[in-house]
């Protein structure tokens, strides 16, 4: 007996050129709107996040005041001495170097909030973005350099932390003078009550002697009522 | 930026309207910070500023500031004290204008042995919350000087704070052990605070 053996038909479906084509099209391009979606959002979320430090208003000034330089419409007399453009420059650096030394001071207390679940995401997320802003404020200070004096770079870094430095002292030197006030005003009330305890301890003492001098002497006038008698 | 800023160009200064820098105080400020800076560069002659040394610092200033500073010195020996405090205070506005970029290890320096001689000078004229700032000041910026610490101690003892007094002496103590004057002055605290707390010894 023959055995009936059947051989498996494979069908062959005919499938046009762009079918694959199409595929990948719709896959790459799901893929871009995904990518172009999701970075949107983390942009969003990223403007969302509120700066450590409040506004930087020498950065704003550096850029408005180059706004004025490079404008070809002002008069080369107008616009801002190529001086004052350095000025600026250098106090724009020396806020990015306060700043910087700001964020490496608490970097360990940062970190030790985090590791030990005191601080939440947002907020070592919110000092991540500040230290990597503050990188970038200090390449384009390096770039912004360069463009008024080639080399200048070397010994304008240095020249931003003296003055860096300088500044914080004399902001620590004139805050004197207010800071005495808040003392003289917080241990006055001290003052005041240990006065008051001091008289109150006379009038005591004094009493006292008064009736010791009665009980000893009653017939002599007491010394201090003497004196504190109307004339 | 929204608010119109005046730019001189004979004196090559910012300026804001009087309406917007009450508006905006801290843009003033630095608009302010930004001039002082923009007339050293000028002042300095260089095309920019150069790295602080001990060749760029101003000596003619150096010398003014150590006739003002030998002159409290005087003052205070001769027990002119209030004199010597003026004397002193003019040094140290005049170590307060010299330029920014200028050395500040040399600046630091000199502003010590000012506020060093004016603490003194305060606590002869029991000017102690004087004292006591600038005392506080010098520890900020010499943090392991025994004297300084004395210095805050006597002048918190005689504010009346008797227990930062002590923290004072012994943070000077711990410095320097042998330091007869601090541990004296540690001594007197110590029987106050007994007294306040009404004990003795």
């Amino acid at each position: 007996m023959a055995e009936e053996t059947t051989e498996p038909v494979q069908e062959q479906i005919k499938i046009s050129i762009f079918t694959p084509i199409i595929y990948v099209a719709v896959l790459v391009s799901i893929f871009v709107t995904f990518s172009v979606v999701y970075r949107r959002r983390a942009l969003k979320k990223l403007t969302k996040v509120e700066p450590i430090f409040p506004e930087n208003h020498t950065a704003t000034l550096y850029e408005y005041l180059k706004v004025q330089y490079q404008n070809p419409d002002i008069p080369k007399d107008q616009k801002p001495h190529e001086k004052v453009m350095k000025a600026a420059l250098l106090r724009r650096a020396v806020e990015a170097i306060r700043r910087s030394m700001k964020l490496k001071e608490n970097e360990p207390v940062y970190t030790k909030l985090y590791q030990d679940g005191l601080v939440g995401d947002e907020v070592f997320q919110q000092y991540q973005i500040q230290t990597k802003f503050q990188e970038l404020e200090l390449k384009d200070i390096v770039q912004e350099t360069e463009s008024y004096k080639k080399g200048w770079v070397q010994t304008f870094f240095p020249v931003a932390q003296e003055i860096c430095f300088n500044e914080a002292l004399r902001r620590r030197l004139y805050a004197l003078d207010d800071r005495a006030k808040t003392l003289s005003h917080m241990w006055e009330h001290y003052v005041a009550k240990t006065e008051e305890v001091n008289e109150k301890e006379k009038e005591v003492k004094e009493v006292k002697d008064v009736k010791q001098t009665k009980e000893s002497k009653p017939e002599e006038e007491p010394k201090v009522l003497a004196e504190s008698k109307p004339e | 930026m929204n608010i119109a800023i005046n730019y001189d160009t004979k004196t090559r200064k910012l300026q804001l309207p009087a309406q917007a820098a009450a508006l905006v105080p801290q843009l003033n400020l630095e608009i302010e910070q930004l001039n002082v800076l923009t007339g050293e560069i000028i002042a300095s002659g260089s095309e920019v500023p150069l790295p602080a040394t001990l060749e760029t610092f101003n000596k003619d200033l150096s010398k003014m500031i150590k006739k003002l500073y030998e002159g409290g010195v005087q003052a205070f020996q001769a027990g002119k004290y209030s004199e010597a405090v003026k004397q002193l205070s003019i040094g140290i506005e005049m170590i307060s204008r010299r330029h920014k970029f200028e050395s500040f290890q040399g600046t630091l320096q000199e502003l010590s042995l000012f506020l060093m001689s004016r603490a003194d000078s305060y606590l002869k004229t029991k000017d102690y919350l004087k004292a006591f700032n600038d005392a506080d000041m010098l520890i900020g910026m010499m943090m392991c000087t025994p004297d300084n610490f004395l210095r805050r101690g006597v002048s918190n003892y005689f504010l009346g704070n008797y227990e930062d007094a002590r923290a004072d002496y012994q943070r000077g103590l711990s410095f320097d052990e042998d330091n007869a004057r601090l541990q004296t002055e540690l001594e007197i605290c110590l029987d106050k605070i007994l007294e306040e707390n009404g004990d003795y010894l």
